[in-house]
């Protein structure tokens, strides 16, 4: 693989100069040598057993011992009349989360690192709130607003604008909004902070030279933070895009508290794949689910990073 | 100050691993056993109490010791495959939660009757649970596990209805059942119950579905465990058919569909996680759907803290996957297969073990009454007990432990005869071996899982629905499934006849 | 110097945070009154900001029944926080200070050998098998601690990226013309001038550790004394699901479902869960979180 490396490499490196910054980074590799073997061990020992996704599992043989049967165990994933609503369900969601969590995000960092007074830090600790409440307490939490005999939507709300009670776990058509609220309340104040972050790292120069010339708000927006956040968003997008075809479990199945009506808009790759398998526990073919959707993912993200090298060669991720 | 962090870090890193290796048990002679089984909450407290008295025994007899790991019942599924897959040692285990066919396809489990092993070292079991049941567990014609001594049968068709509200609408019990704890009545005599409950308290709710409530409430045989490829009427015929498809389906829906219209049934009943009988006790439902067996009246008066009523309108009923649904087995992780199986025939036979797990340890968790009957030791209570796992149904052999006190004394004896009497499937011991059809399995699960709530809970018209549903459970490939079971089920007939 | 676009801006700035903060805080609140509602008026009037009765039912149920298995629980998730984030902390900012030099040679290779574990593993069952039986990490301390949350390649890759952006290179180049060594220069360059990041990462993994059920879930088997609080909330969900989806194999699930504790109960778990948390992140933010705020705003 070609690695973004040929804009920094000294034109002139000799094989006498690598041996001396081999001499020069020695400390450098030895203070990265407990991550990199935590990953070793992590990620990489166990990564030979993935191969169980191309074999018909049997205990007694093992998995590497066991026959193998190519790409049966995918075959679930595919040879399905629902094949095309999981794919499409995980997809657009994926796609909406990105774009909605990522200018919610930038928006609120933004604004909250121009923000004065004593209530700032106020607002920094409580919208990460959110992301400490487990996923089936959020649907208990979702399930006391949109319940559809005591929720407050259908008691309180709806009647103001006297507006009929809606039996919300029924009717599939509002859970692609509901679902992308509660993904971005939930993950949008933790997004925030890796922005409000990277914005608490620019050089004030910028601004002041800007406020010297008049910019407003706006301009500054535009033309100086934009600008400087884009390789933290571009990086972020990346790394979604390498879980596009990753679904959280527990926001399409607990929070849509598992109704059957509702899988048009909430059946995706994961859901379907637990469904499918709760009874009969079969590891290969589980294991093929992941391996497809990594492999997936894999492949998208190396064609955007390539892309993103095209036209920015400084933001790529790799 | 970052030595001192270093420092601390290790420091506590060295805690830890001082702890662990504290507990790190030595052996000796003795060879120590694995034994696995869930409870609905996990370990209880007294749990190396319980293991201990148990040691005690079998150390002195057997020369075995066993080490008790118990899971809760939403952990013990992985808790087991995870085990197994791992090649830690576990030599016996129950297959509750698990798929006992798809345990013995992925090659998990020890051939019982390899060597002679139950034969020359189990022949205890096979007396206590008899070789009809045993012979039920066999797929393709190997015994890979045994079944436990419990209801095996169910009273199909049962409603549990609060004695209260009866009593509000002056329902009285038929002149000759007063004395049953089982009310038999027609379904009709029970929609004018539910009909007369609703008028006169209609601000609760009259009824709840579960999921099992359809299950319950017919006459199908859930052939290899999975509504995909069903027999029907008790398992009469060897008929292979497709339950969405039958009268009894397209019937009981439109009776929940009624049900719904009428307003028996709350709009939140498919959201709702709450258990029925919490819902009984907290006041604002009437009746819900159980499975008859002896003892079901004190069971469900017991959880709904208020006296209930049982009603039956079917019969009792074995069905074909009943008998191996759960059965304890030896897998091939075990140390040593032959101990095992000695030490798995002493659970089934000894009544003191029997005991141990079933009740825990007499004079601690609980004590014998002068009816002969137990309870709860002095100055302890359901909730502060230590072992109270309520779990004896799963245990290998319960028919050899005490009666809790609130039941008849002679209750296992009823369970045994509940079982004999019942109908019986004539696929009964049959298995299905789903490797062939797992790519469809998945799909016609994840289109049942679409519709089952609306259809079953009556929130959709049948005559809509059903139709809908089954239209795209052969897209998924329901046919092939049902073919499948059929050619597998012609086999094991010509094998068994 | 405030202009009247400050103004503006000022005072929508803090309308849109109060409606993002309420809406955050607000099921929140719900949460935690629901765990202070008495149990059968939940079940008869659903979830209400104002119940008809209130109880403290659900935290003497918590405290009388698992009391002291709360407090241990308690204790293990705060010794499990602490020590992971710092450990996560020591192993994740020297990888990435490394990948984010220019001239160090295989730093391509190496930043793929980091990115590429953001998507594969080997899966549950062979990760378990390498855990338990290479590194015996069963029903330790440790199988709460190492599995997939020491380091994760997102914080590195997030991190290298602010050291390349935020930490000039010249500035490093120039520490080490000189004389000072790498590794000098990583503490006291390079580390300083991060720590708007390190703070946040630190943050995220903390949080995560905090949240993590998982490790317990598959790697605490007999050793339930060592239970995080999130272990014995998800515990209680994790046999509601079964018991819910998984019921046409146990006849018994109702009487299952009887055991395991109400409504209320579940809600005051939860709220014991986060409580910590809210009662000690002003004071993280007041001391740790000073470094982002210091960091760069205008006095």
């Amino acid at each position: 693989m070609n690695i973004k490396e040929s804009n920094t490499r000294l034109p002139t490196a000799s094989i006498g100069g690598k041996a001396r910054q081999y001499r020069r980074f020695w400390p450098v590799y030895l203070m990265m040598l407990p991550g990199l073997i935590y990953l070793f061990i992590n990620n990489y020992m166990p990564l030979p057993g993935a191969i169980v996704a191309f074999k018909q599992y049997n205990a007694r043989l093992g998995i590497y011992s066991s026959k193998w049967v190519g790409f049966k165990n995918f075959e679930y994933l595919f040879r399905t009349s629902d094949a095309w609503v999981i794919t499409r369900n995980t997809i657009l969601y994926n796609v909406a989360f990105i774009i909605v969590n990522t200018i919610l995000a930038i928006l609120v960092a933004v604004v909250l690192s121009e923000l004065t007074g004593k209530r700032k830090k106020a607002y920094q600790s409580v919208i990460l709130l959110p992301n400490l409440i487990s996923t089936v307490i959020i649907s208990y939490l979702v399930f006391a607003f949109f319940s559809v005999g005591s929720g407050f939507i259908n008691k309180s709300i709806l009647p103001l604008f006297g507006v009929a009670p809606v039996s919300w776990y029924s009717e599939a058509k509002h859970w692609p909004y509901i679902i992308i609220f509660v993904n971005a309340w939930r993950s949008v104040g933790y997004l925030c902070i890796i922005y409000l972050a990277t914005l608490m790292g620019f050089d004030r120069a910028y601004y002041e030279s800007a406020l010297i010339d008049g910019a407003s708000r706006l301009k500054q927006f535009w033309y100086i933070t934009l600008p400087l956040l884009k390789p933290t968003i571009v990086m972020l997008t990346l790394m979604a895009i390498g879980r596009i075809f990753y679904s959280d479990f527990g926001l399409f199945y607990q929070v849509p508290m598992n109704q059957g009506a509702l899988y048009a808009t909430t059946n995706t790759i994961d859901t379907y794949v637990y469904r499918g398998l709760l009874q009969l526990g079969d590891i290969s073919m589980s294991s093929a689910a992941g391996l497809y959707q990594s492999a997936i993912g894999f492949v998208l993200v190396l064609g955007a990073n390539m892309l993103v090298r095209v036209i920015d060669r400084d933001s790529a991720l790799i | 100050m970052k030595r001192k962090l270093l420092a601390l870090l290790l420091c506590a890193a060295l805690m830890v691993s001082a702890v662990n290796g504290a507990l790190a048990q030595n052996s000796g002679e003795v060879t120590e056993l694995v034994m696995m089984f869930m409870t609905w909450t996990g370990a209880p407290a007294d749990t190396q109490a319980v293991q201990d008295a148990i040691n005690a025994i079998t150390v002195e007899k057997l020369g075995l010791k066993v080490d008790l790991q118990i899971s809760d019942v939403g952990a013990y599924k992985q808790a087991v495959q995870l085990a197994l897959s791992g090649g830690e040692q576990v030599d016996i285990f129950t297959t509750i939660m698990l798929n006992y066919p798809s345990l013995v396809a992925q090659g998990y489990l020890t051939d019982l009757d390899e060597n002679d092993l139950l034969a020359t070292y189990g022949a205890g079991i096979v007396t206590a649970v008899g070789q009809e049941f045993i012979d039920a567990c066999r797929i393709g014609g190997v015994l890979y596990g045994l079944p436990n001594n419990r209801d095996m049968a169910q009273g199909r068709g049962c409603a549990a209805v609060a004695t209260e509200y009866l009593d509000g609408i002056g329902y009285q019990v038929p002149a000759d059942q007063q004395d049953s704890e089982i009310v038999k009545i027609t379904l009709d005599e029970l929609n004018d119950i539910y009909a007369r409950l609703h008028e006169t308290y209609p601000a609760l709710e009259v009824y709840r579905p579960v999921q099992l409530s359809m299950m319950q409430f017919s006459n199908v045989d859930f052939l290899g465990g999975s509504s995909f490829g069903v027999l029907m009427d008790y398992g009469s015929s060897l008929d292979v058919v497709n339950l969405y498809e039958s009268d009894f389906y397209r019937d009981y829906c439109e009776r929940m569909y009624d049900y719904n219209q009428k307003g028996y049934i709350s709009p939140d009943a498919t959201t709702d996680t709450t258990s029925v009988t919490e819902l009984v006790k907290a006041g604002t439902l009437m009746s819900y759907t159980t499975g008859g067996k002896p003892g079901i009246r004190q069971q469900e008066t017991n959880m709904c803290g208020r006296p209930m009523t049982i009603f039956q309108t079917m019969d009792d009923y074995i069905s074909s996957n009943a008998v191996a649904q759960f059965p304890w087995t030896i897998p091939i992780n075990t140390v040593d297969a032959e101990k095992a199986m000695i030490l798995l025939n002493e659970f089934y036979t000894n009544p003191d073990l029997a005991n141990l797990l079933s009740w825990g340890i007499q004079g601690k968790h609980y004590q014998v009454l002068d009816t002969g009957l137990i309870d709860f030791a002095d100055g302890v209570d359901a909730s502060t007990s230590t072992w109270n796992p309520s779990v004896g149904w799963e245990m290998p052999n319960q028919y050899i432990t005490y009666v809790w006190n609130g039941n008849a004394p002679d209750l296992w004896q009823q369970i045994a005869d509940f079982n004999t009497n019942a109908k019986k499937s004539l696929a009964s011991g049959f298995t299905f071996d789903s490797t062939d059809t797992a790519t469809e399995l998945t799909a016609v699960q994840n289109v049942y899982d679409e519709y089952q709530k609306s259809l079953e809970y009556g929130f959709v018209d049948p005559a809509v629905g059903i139709a809908e549903m089954n239209a795209k459970l052969m897209d998924a490939g329901l046919q092939r499934i049902i073919d499948d079971k059929t050619s597998q089920l012609n086999a094991w007939e010509a094998l068994n006849k | 110097m405030k202009t009247r676009e400050d103004k503006v801006f000022q005072a929508l700035g803090h309308t849109l945070m109060t409606v993002l903060s309420l809406s955050a805080v607000i099921p929140v609140i719900l949460m935690i009154i629901s765990s202070l509602t008495d149990n059968e008026a939940l079940l008869q009037n659903g979830y209400s900001f104002f119940p008809s009765q209130w109880s403290l039912y659900a935290y003497q149920w918590v405290f009388d029944s698992n009391g002291t298995v709360v407090m241990r629980a308690y204790g293990i998730s705060v010794l499990l926080t602490a020590v992971g984030t710092a450990l996560s902390l020591l192993m994740t900012t020297p990888l990435a200070y490394g990948l984010s030099k220019p001239k160090l040679p295989w730093r391509g290779a190496l930043t793929f050998y980091v990115f590429f574990t953001m998507l594969f593993n080997g899966g549950l069952v062979p990760t378990y098998i390498n855990y338990t039986s290479v590194f015996g990490v069963k029903d330790t301390f440790y199988g709460l601690l190492v599995p997939s949350l020491l380091m994760n390649a997102f914080n590195v890759l997030l991190m290298k990226s602010y050291f390349v952006a935020g930490v000039p290179n010249e500035i490093l180049e120039a520490a080490n013309i000189d004389g000072a060594s790498e590794m000098r220069t990583m503490v006291s360059v390079a580390i300083p001038m991060a720590k708007p990041m390190i703070a946040t990462i630190a943050m995220f993994v903390g949080i995560a550790y905090w949240n993590d059920w998982n490790n317990g879930f598959i790697y605490l088997l007999k050793r339930t004394d060592l239970f995080s609080i999130q272990n014995l909330l998800n515990r209680l969900m994790q046999n509601i699901q079964m018991l819910a989806t998984n019921s046409q194999q146990v006849s018994n699930a109702g009487e299952g479902l009887a055991k395991i504790p109400q409504a209320t109960v579940r809600m005051a778990m939860a709220t014991l869960g986060i409580l910590p948390i809210m009662v000690v992140y002003p004071m993280i933010q007041k001391n740790f979180v000073k470094g982002i705020t210091l960091g760069g705003v205008k006095g």
